[in-house]
């Protein structure tokens, strides 16, 4: 038996940890580098490529994005390993139960990105 | 467009502490106090402020959610089956954004936050009564609750003992929880005390399991927007940043706090919460639907 407390706590603390130290080290750098006042607004990356191009050189608002990529894929994360969890502690129900969570999460972002839907 | 300062960061980042505190007291996101302040004080469009926080919303969740788990207070297997509700009614709630105006789902909204107001004070003495006298165990399951063997039992810190509980009517509380799936979905915030609510005063789950648990599923409900908003690059890293740091330090404080307060206390602070949100989404619905404008609300 695997002990589903114990695995989602590791999850979201993982994620809480990961994402907090990177916002850290993101916010250390936008002091080091910006000297004065920083307009922002225009910080959309418009291709992974140039993500990952900024990431690499640690511009400020490239590791303040990539601190929001692990805090958003935490809950999304809780959601896939429970499905594990549960299989593996025969668990049948609980396994049908996720699985439906986990494939309406998956739907409902394939829908709003695909169907252009920006939620209010 | 935002100027971002050193000031500006501690400012945010000690108003979303704040929130953070709150949001873990009674298991809700804080986005009602998270998107006036930046709107407000800080200046941000009314969009950018939803999605901050959005994003804050999972942050918090992390870190109360987290925090109740290790604490057992969180009923994991209650939270999965609510949550097939609240992803299925966000999911639903933008087709219906195309049938209804906005002003008339604030006013529905309204009258649903009416009813668990009057019910949170109504009822704020029922769990310390039924948890001296074990009453939340003694309840007759429904069908689907006992196959889906939803129970579960905390440890009271205040009361300083177990509390064994039932949960039933699972049907009608997964109905009322896709609810808050539908208007956090549309309207942005008013999730969470849905959620509380549907399992407080419907489920027979106790006030505190209810808001760990509530703390647990928000994350998951708040993830599809936030990964909307965040794709369609509406999420400024530098507003989020402080936002998401503060919420997370005052969610681990408020989950420390959580369950050393009385129940009765937790429920008339959370029946005020709620007459507040009904207060300021009553204002909207009129200001949008009647051009009427309440005293005090933006």
């Amino acid at each position: 038996m695997v002990d589903l407390n114990k695995a989602m706590y590791d999850v979201l603390m993982g994620g809480m940890i990961l994402s907090s130290a990177t916002y850290v080290l993101g916010i250390a750098l936008f002091i080091y580098q910006n000297q004065n006042p920083l307009q922002t607004g225009v910080l959309h990356y418009q291709s992974v490529a140039e993500f990952i191009a900024a990431l690499s050189t640690l511009r400020s608002s490239a590791v303040l994005t990539l601190a929001t990529m692990f805090l958003i894929a935490t809950p999304i994360t809780r959601v896939l390993i429970s499905i594990f969890v549960f299989a593996f502690n025969h668990n049948p129900k609980y396994v049908a139960v996720t699985a439906i969570v986990f494939l309406i999460l998956i739907a409902s972002i394939l829908l709003g990105y695909f169907g252009h839907f920006t939620p209010e | 467009m935002v100027v971002v300062t050193l000031g500006f960061i501690i400012d945010a980042f000690s108003a979303a502490i704040f929130a953070g505190f709150l949001g873990a007291l009674f298991g809700i996101g804080g986005g009602m106090i998270i998107v006036p302040f930046l709107t407000a004080f800080l200046g941000i469009p009314i969009h950018e402020a939803i999605a901050i926080s959005i994003v804050s919303v999972i942050a918090t969740s992390n870190a109360g959610g987290s925090s109740y788990v290790e604490q057992r207070i969180t009923n994991i297997e209650l939270a999965m089956f609510l949550e097939v509700a609240t992803t299925a009614g966000a999911l639903v709630g933008s087709f219906i954004a195309l049938l209804l105006q906005s002003w008339e789902l604030f006013l529905i909204f309204v009258a649903l936050l009416a009813y668990v107001a009057f019910a949170s004070f109504k009822t704020r003495h029922t769990d310390e009564t039924r948890i001296a006298t074990g009453g939340f165990v003694n309840t007759k399951q429904d069908r689907l609750a006992k196959f889906l063997n939803l129970t579960g039992t905390y440890y009271d810190a205040k009361e300083k003992k177990d509390v064994p509980y039932a949960v039933t009517r699972a049907p009608e509380g997964s109905l009322i929880s896709s609810l808050a799936g539908v208007v956090s979905g549309l309207l942005g915030v008013g999730g969470g005390i849905i959620k509380v609510a549907a399992m407080n005063i419907f489920m027979n789950v106790p006030m505190k399991a209810a808001v760990a648990t509530s703390k647990f599923m928000i994350g998951v409900t708040a993830a599809t927007g936030a990964l909307l908003f965040f794709l369609a690059g509406l999420v400024d890293p530098y507003v989020i940043a402080p936002v998401a740091l503060g919420t997370t330090l005052g969610a681990t404080v408020g989950t420390w706090v959580m369950p050393r307060v009385k129940s009765s206390a937790l429920k008339v602070a959370f029946g005020f919460l709620v007459i507040y949100l009904a207060y300021t989404m009553l204002a909207q619905g009129l200001a949008l639907g009647f051009n009427v404008h309440l005293p005090g609300a933006g």
